[in-house]
């Protein structure tokens, strides 16, 4: 008699779990999507000056511009790592783009860009793979020699506008669509194909799950870690020089923040820190909604410092959502 | 006959020896680069040799020192605090503020700060435990939200603070800054706790093995939370430090403190992963940072080429460090 009690009970708290996790597991998925609905009917409220056409377009090319590095983050994180440098490739790849401008020697241009790209992807990979550094102190320590290298290289001075091709791609538009939108969807698309068709991206989840069974099973552990950094290092060059034509001028400050933003939106849009888990449309919403959100402070007026405690929070909160999913999975 | 049993003797002294070596190495090390550093340095340079420009040396690594006390007893918990650098600048632009235009006292301000710093690192560290969040990516969350609360608190340079505030730096007794007698105090505590302590075994256990620790009751929770709190008061008291240095808050001050304070302790042999590491290397981590700097200034090497040295010499050492079978 008790003891069936006890086994309902039982049988109970299980069903309270399951539905715990399920709930928190909804959650982790789908936060990033709900809080754009949630922000957008903010907006609507409050700041109706938000939906204007030219506000619209801005929103979405600072989207895609963070989007592009959320790609790259959003594959690190897969495979279980994460990319701090990001913000310095960035800046350092405009840095060479408003030289471009002035010397007009495209061939040398796509040389740095190119020799930028393979040393700050090979460093991090080598330093992770082969030295099995902790990804973030390997890119965190990439992020100050880079920072620390095109400091050297520009003795402080960056101050430089694009050039003008770039700022035609920047702020363009074709059929309508701002030029850096469809670069951006372009990539999410390849992305997306390469993630759930190709062998690469099978391995990348089989990495980021668990590193010894993907090497028992064969897989080339430490090459599918390499290429992570790979693309983190080759989005951020690209974001980098799209952000130098849609701003128009490089300062030292364009990629700062970028880090940081990536992986809140990567993780806020599903992509598990703990590897293994998510994809890029998920993660996409994510830029999306820290792009709306910082939006929506400006045009509402607030100061500067909103953005960074925004930014901060809604990491905080999306690496608890994804907390206390894994430990209601766990128990 | 008799050479038999001091062959034997000598050979587990030396295996002694050996396996000392091998556990201290990491701190062995560090200690024998920064005695070279400062022989080096002392030949070339008449003016690094001079003792108050030693005790300077000693006296700049205060920050970092207090920094990465509070890094290395979270780090041995298993955790790692990206919160470190802005604790100390959210505190350190706080109370100068409090004092100059709030006219809040010294004597007052002070305590205060130390507060505001443990609350703050004990919401990471609830935010860690609690809610089992991943300690780099939620202390860099906080270190974003304080980065926005410091520029709220002042986007410029504060007024100049009483100048009772100077003589926490300033006072000395004979060649010895207070400042540096505090640390050692301080070093010598934490040493200490983690040593001889209840609480320092359970950093080490739960450091070692999070599961193990938490089913075994040591209470594995509280003792993250108070990793983070005590880091959260040691940064406060580097904001306060940095004050009492310079006489005003700057909203860019205690840049770069997580970084340094993280590879402190990562070269100092604090395994990244939690569960080992000694005091002693990171101590001579912290005074080989700050040689280093003082060479930089004294060598005029350009600021446009420290950061890329500095970020060259992290990366050597990261790569050096190996993950040593700690799990």
């Amino acid at each position: 008699m008790s003891e069936s009690i006890a086994l309902d009970r039982a049988a109970a708290s299980s069903r309270a779990t399951t539905l715990r996790a399920r709930v928190l597991d909804w959650l982790s998925q789908y936060a990033a999507f709900g809080a754009i609905v949630v922000t957008l009917l903010v907006a609507a409220v409050m700041a109706p000056a938000f939906f204007s056409p030219g506000n619209i377009r801005a929103v979405l090319i600072q989207t895609a511009i963070l989007g592009i590095v959320v790609l790259g983050q959003t594959v690190a994180l897969i495979a279980r790592g994460l990319d701090m440098s990001v913000s310095a490739t960035m800046t350092f790849a405009a840095v060479l783009v408003g030289e471009s401008a002035s010397s007009g020697n495209f061939g040398l241009l796509a040389a740095q860009l190119a020799i930028l790209v393979v040393c700050v992807g090979l460093a991090n990979g080598l330093l992770v793979t082969w030295r099995q550094v902790p990804p973030f102190v390997a890119t965190f320590a990439l992020l100050i020699v880079v920072d620390g290298a095109r400091l050297a290289y520009t003795h402080g001075q960056s101050a430089n506008s694009a050039p003008e091709w770039l700022a035609q791609i920047g702020s363009g538009s074709l059929a309508g669509v701002p030029i850096p939108v469809l670069i951006w969807l372009a990539l999410l698309a390849i992305l997306f194909v390469a993630l759930a068709l190709t062998s690469w991206g099978r391995w990348l989840y089989a990495v980021g799950s668990n590193r010894e069974s993907a090497r028992h099973a064969g897989i080339p552990v430490n090459a599918v870690v390499m290429s992570t950094f790979f693309v983190t290092a080759l989005a951020a060059m690209g974001a980098g020089v799209l952000q130098a034509g849609y701003v128009g001028y490089i300062d030292n400050t364009l990629g700062a923040n970028y880090g940081l933003n990536s992986m809140a939106a990567a993780i806020i849009g599903g992509v598990a820190f703990t590897g293994g888990r998510g994809g890029v449309i998920g993660s996409a919403m994510g830029a999306l909604l820290l792009t709306i959100l910082v939006n929506l402070l400006v045009v509402m007026g607030l100061d500067l410092f909103w953005q960074r405690i925004v930014q901060g929070a809604v990491l905080v909160i999306a690496v608890v959502i994804q907390g206390l999913r894994s430990r209601a999975e766990q128990s | 006959m008799t050479a038999v049993p001091g062959t034997i003797g000598g050979t587990a002294g030396s295996d002694r020896a050996l396996r000392w070596m091998r556990r201290n190495g990491a701190a062995l090390l560090i200690y024998a680069i920064v005695v070279v550093f400062v022989v080096v340095a002392s030949i070339l340079s008449p003016t690094f040799r001079d003792v108050s420009n030693l005790m300077d040396v000693l006296r700049q690594s205060t920050v970092l020192g207090l920094v990465t006390i509070g890094q290395l007893f979270v780090m041995l918990a298993g955790g790692i605090d990206m919160s470190v650098g802005m604790i100390a600048r959210v505190v350190g632009l706080g109370i100068a503020v409090a004092m100059t235009t709030l006219g809040v006292p010294p004597l007052a301000a002070i305590p205060l700060a130390l507060l505001a710093g443990t609350l703050i690192g004990l919401a990471n560290g609830v935010v860690v435990a609690r809610f089992s969040a991943q300690p780099f990516i939620a202390t860099l969350g906080m270190m974003g939200i304080l980065y926005g609360v410091a520029l709220a608190i002042s986007n410029g340079p504060t007024k100049m603070v009483p100048i009772v505030m100077l003589s926490i730096y300033d006072t000395s007794f004979g060649p010895v800054p207070a400042a540096v007698i505090a640390m050692a105090v301080i070093w010598a505590l934490a040493w200490w706790i983690l040593r001889a302590t209840r609480f320092g075994r359970g950093i080490y256990a739960v450091g070692g093995s999070p599961k193990v620790a938490r089913l075994a009751g040591l209470g594995g929770e509280r003792i993250i939370m108070a990793t983070y709190a005590i880091s959260g008061l040691v940064s406060a008291a580097g904001g306060i430090f940095l004050i009492a240095r310079s006489g005003v808050g700057n909203p860019n001050m205690a840049i770069g403190l997580e970084f340094q304070s993280i590879v402190a302790a990562a070269i100092g042999g604090i395994s990244l992963y939690g569960g080992r590491g000694s005091v002693v290397g990171a101590l001579g981590a912290v005074i080989l940072i700050s040689v280093i700097s003082n060479l930089f200034d004294l060598f005029q090497i350009s600021a446009y080429y420290q950061d890329l040295t500095l970020g060259l010499i992290v990366v050597l050492a990261v790569a050096i460090h190996r993950k040593d079978g700690a799990r």
